[in-house]
């Protein structure tokens, strides 16, 4: 077999040459001259040397450098979907509202995006009850069960809250159930948060950073002035009230937008007393299903890759904690960490599915005021592929596997590709509204392939810099064992 | 003598073999089963729980939707799930004491709570019983394994919930209808209330060497041979034989190792979690018991339980996806380029078959009379 149909992709570092095995999903650091005969090679070069040769023949001895495909696109989960809403359910997050007393300028509502306009819908309870029920009956194998609220501003019906957490609480005895809120934080605050921390209520509440950047886009509806002061209000009570409800469950969704100065918002985040210590998220304003272009400045750009590289030398012990911003943590364990935690393999299999799709239904489950499913609060709901499903029909299977096998669309390119056990492309990146698009989809794989390769890039550099990447899990047992 | 009408509480699909095999049951006749509404299980058909088709019997919320008259005892069992002792299953226990209900118990219970169950017991005069074997042994002063003369069966699994108690009963079942005198170690602690041995206690013991394990069960199974004199002998054997991924350690199989250095199998059947495997795959698993546990795998049983990875990596806690017995049956058929067979333990059929193909395998060894 030739070198030129291995299932590979190369890369390399400032100080290190190497081979991403796709099949044993495998990274092997190789010397510069098969790197770069193998490159040669890939391109069309038919100059054989026969010493390199060897030696990759020898990597073959070793399971490596197979041309093996996956043969056709499909998710491990596709028969099994009767089975999930039948016994896997673990979550629904209910809009309890499509009403928001704030008009932010990206919020998917406020106009700029396709997915949702703000309506003055209200969920009834008769709905949330059902939904309630439909995930309590199905999930006998679920090791806990989830209930989310979601707006619009869930806040402004702290009643409905309530009369969901109890109704929940009676129905679920036995099972574990964790109940979460997004928030924008403004009416967080009396009987409704004293409520949420008895009831251990997770909540994520969106703070974009310092008040001049939060206050940019977050503005009250009624006088169009800025919510930081009123929140940070609101937290600071919560704090004083409930010390370690708030720092075990409160949490804060940064909404990055690529105009403002991010010095200033990491900067706000590291060291502003009543924020410092919490876990904070961060997104950028997103392009997915947005009506308008959305562009970073260039100093944006540029001062996040310097926070990022400030991080990386921190976990390298070449610089204090107190200038390494803890925005990072996150995308450090996510980026970074998880492309040393993969699981190696003897070879593709026959069937399988690009990372990307979760099981609709299995882990996350919207269901809007009407009592629609969709297979979670991302996606349009303006599209009607993505409703896979109501209270009063249950679900649609078909309309289930579609978005789960979202590969299928795609299927003679993610044979080939690569990147495809790292993608993260799910249906939402090929929904154009109209339907599932094999283009708006495809359009998505390059900045993938080129994020996927990066991460690999890091991941190598920091081991070539020394960092080890299991010790602090081996330390962690240390109080225990040794 | 009379078996005692029991409640099953909390019910769900770790005891769902109580009713699948009620007939077999020499302490209890299960004539009804109440779990906790948020295990989705009540008004539904207690089979709902394993998959395995229907029972017969509706699961109820409470005790209460049973007529008191209807039932002598409430039997404390496994579950899949954890509950609150304190909170929610000591109070209903309660209840039922108080209207003289007995208490058998086929879980360890946590000794504080124990203590207060048998005082509770006491005071109402109702009888507590523990089918939970925690026989203390002495420990052996030799290191020598005695050989076992008759064929020995190991039914393994690749880890728990993969239905090899369902397996086991079969066996015992189908042997003993065809007149085969079987003695049995169940992989569960209390398979006295079937008639058979329970696995002993001492293998989960903290404070035993590995050594003196492998030798304390050797002597176990000798006794049995010699005492009972059987025709076979099967052993069930807990938890799973190898550690599935980083994430899933099934015990690294262990336990598997140390029974596999005490009896030597002449048959075994392993149980897995259903999954489209490769062919490779059966290869593999067979060199590893092999090598491993010097036993050969005759033949595969499919469970319907799927192992959802994604979820365990993100977790860092099992969690399952149950299919249906149909599904199986199916799925089953999948494999015929496997030479060895597959069974699935939930279709009737099969349970029969699975006691003639091992009794074929194992009278297919009589070319050789014995080795001596
Ligand atoms: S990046 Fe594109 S081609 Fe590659 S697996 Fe993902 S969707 Fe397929």
């Amino acid at each position: 077999m030739d070198i030129k149909d291995a299932f590979i992709h190369t890369f390399n570092t400032r100080q290190g040459y190497y081979l991403y095995d796709v099949n044993t999903n495998s990274i092997l650091k190789i010397d510069k001259n098969l790197y770069e005969y193998i490159n040669k090679r890939k391109n069309g070069s038919s100059e054989i040397k026969e010493d390199l040769e060897e030696k990759i023949n020898k990597m073959r001895d070793q399971g490596f450098l197979s041309s093996k495909r996956v043969e056709k696109m499909e998710h491990s989960f596709s028969s099994l979907l009767p089975y999930v809403i039948k016994n896997r359910l673990s979550s629904i997050t209910l809009q309890v509202t499509q009403q928001c007393n704030l008009r932010c300028e990206y919020c998917v509502y406020s106009g700029s995006y396709k997915n949702r306009i703000h309506d003055d819908k209200s969920m009834s309870f008769d709905i949330a009850k059902k939904g309630i029920d439909l995930l309590i009956e199905n999930s006998s194998e679920s090791n806990m069960i989830n209930i989310g609220f979601y707006g619009g501003e869930p806040l402004l019906r702290p009643d409905f809250i309530m009369q969901c957490v109890e109704y929940a609480k009676e129905q679920a005895e036995g099972q574990n159930i964790l109940f979460h809120m997004t928030t924008n934080g403004t009416l967080l605050k009396g009987k409704i948060a004293d409520y949420m921390a008895e009831n251990d209520v997770q909540i994520l509440v969106s703070l974009d950073g310092p008040e001049e950047i939060h206050d940019k886009n977050r503005k009250f509806a009624s006088n169009g002035k800025g919510t930081f002061k009123v929140i940070m209000e609101n937290i600071a009570e919560l704090k004083k009230k409930h010390p370690e409800y708030v720092k075990k469950n409160i949490s804060f969704n940064a909404v990055l937008d690529g105009t403002t100065d991010f010095h200033c918002t990491t900067k706000f985040f590291c060291e502003y007393e009543d924020i410092k210590d919490f876990r904070i998220n961060t997104a950028s304003v997103s392009n997915q299903y947005s009506n308008k272009e959305i562009r970073m400045k260039e100093s944006f750009y540029i001062d996040i890759s310097y926070e990022r590289f400030k991080f990386l030398l921190y976990k390298l012990g070449k610089l204090d904690k107190r200038y390494a911003s803890k925005l990072y943590e996150t995308e450090f364990a996510k980026s970074i960490v998880s492309i040393n935690e993969r699981k190696n393999y003897k070879s593709v299999s026959k069937k399988e599915h690009h990372g990307g799709p979760c099981v609709p239904g299995l882990n996350r489950l919207f269901m809007d005021t009407d009592g629609t499913f969709y297979p979670c609060e991302r996606v349009s709901e303006l599209s009607e592929h993505m409703k896979i499903g109501n209270i009063y029909d249950g679900f649609d299977l078909d309309k289930m596997d579609k978005i789960l096998n979202i590969g299928r669309l795609t299927e003679d390119k993610c044979r080939n590709c690569w990147a495809y056990r790292f993608c993260y492309l799910c249906a939402a990146f090929a929904d154009n509204i109209e339907g599932l698009s094999k283009e708006k989809k495809l359009s998505n794989c390059v900045r993938v392939r080129n994020d996927i390769e990066e991460r690999m890039k890091n991941y190598c550099m920091m081991r070539e810099m020394g960092y080890a990447f299991n010790d602090e899990a081996a330390y962690a047992l240390e109080g225990e064992v040794l | 003598m009379d078996r005692k009408r029991a409640l099953i509480y909390p019910y769900d699909s770790e005891s769902a073999f109580l009713l699948r095999f009620n007939h077999l049951n020499k302490v209890f006749n299960s004539v009804g089963v109440v779990s906790p509404r948020g295990w989705a299980l009540v008004g539904k058909d207690a089979g709902t729980a394993d998959g395995g088709g229907e029972i017969g019997l509706i699961v109820a919320k409470d005790f209460e939707e049973y007529n008191d008259k209807d039932y002598d005892a409430v039997v404390l069992v496994d579950s899949f799930k954890e509950l609150d002792f304190e909170k929610i299953v000591y109070p209903k226990l309660e209840l039922q004491v108080s209207k003289g209900k007995g208490i058998i118990s086929l879980t360890k219970i946590e000794s504080y709570h124990l203590k207060l169950l048998e005082d509770l017991c006491n005071s109402n005069n109702v009888s507590f019983q523990s089918f939970v074997d925690d026989k203390k042994p002495n420990m052996p002063k030799l290191t020598n394994i005695l050989d076992i003369d008759v064929p020995v069966i190991f039914v393994l699994g690749l880890g728990d919930r993969t239905q090899k108690f369902n397996i086991q009963l079969s066996l015992w079942e189908g042997l003993k209808r065809l007149g085969y005198n079987v003695s049995q170690i169940g992989s569960k602690s209390y398979g006295s209330i079937f008639g058979f041995h329970s696995f002993p206690d001492f293998m989960l013991s903290d404070d035993i060497s590995e050594q003196n394990k492998v030798i304390l069960f050797n002597r176990m199974v000798k006794r049995i041979e010699i005492n009972e004199k059987p025709d076979v002998i099967i052993i069930g054997v807990p938890g799973g034989i190898m550690a599935i991924n980083k994430d899933i350690a099934q015990g690294f199989g262990i336990i598997p190792y140390m029974i596999s250095q005490a009896v030597k199998a002449d048959a075994s059947i392993l149980s897995i979690y259903y999954e489209e495997y490769s062919e490779d795959f059966f290869k593999e698993i067979e060199l590893l018991a092999k090598y491993r546990f010097r036993a050969t795998i005759d033949c595969f049983n499919l469970s319907n339980i799927k192992i959802d990875y994604a979820e365990v990596e993100q977790s860092k806690q099992m969690s399952y996806l149950m299919v249906d017995k149909a599904f199986i049956d199916d799925k089953k058929n999948k494999y015929k380029g496997v030479n060895k067979p597959f069974f699935n333990i939930f279709n009737e059929n099969d349970q029969r078959d699975i006691v003639q193909y091992i009794v074929d395998v194992l009278s297919g060894e009589e070319a050789i009379e014995d080795v001596l």
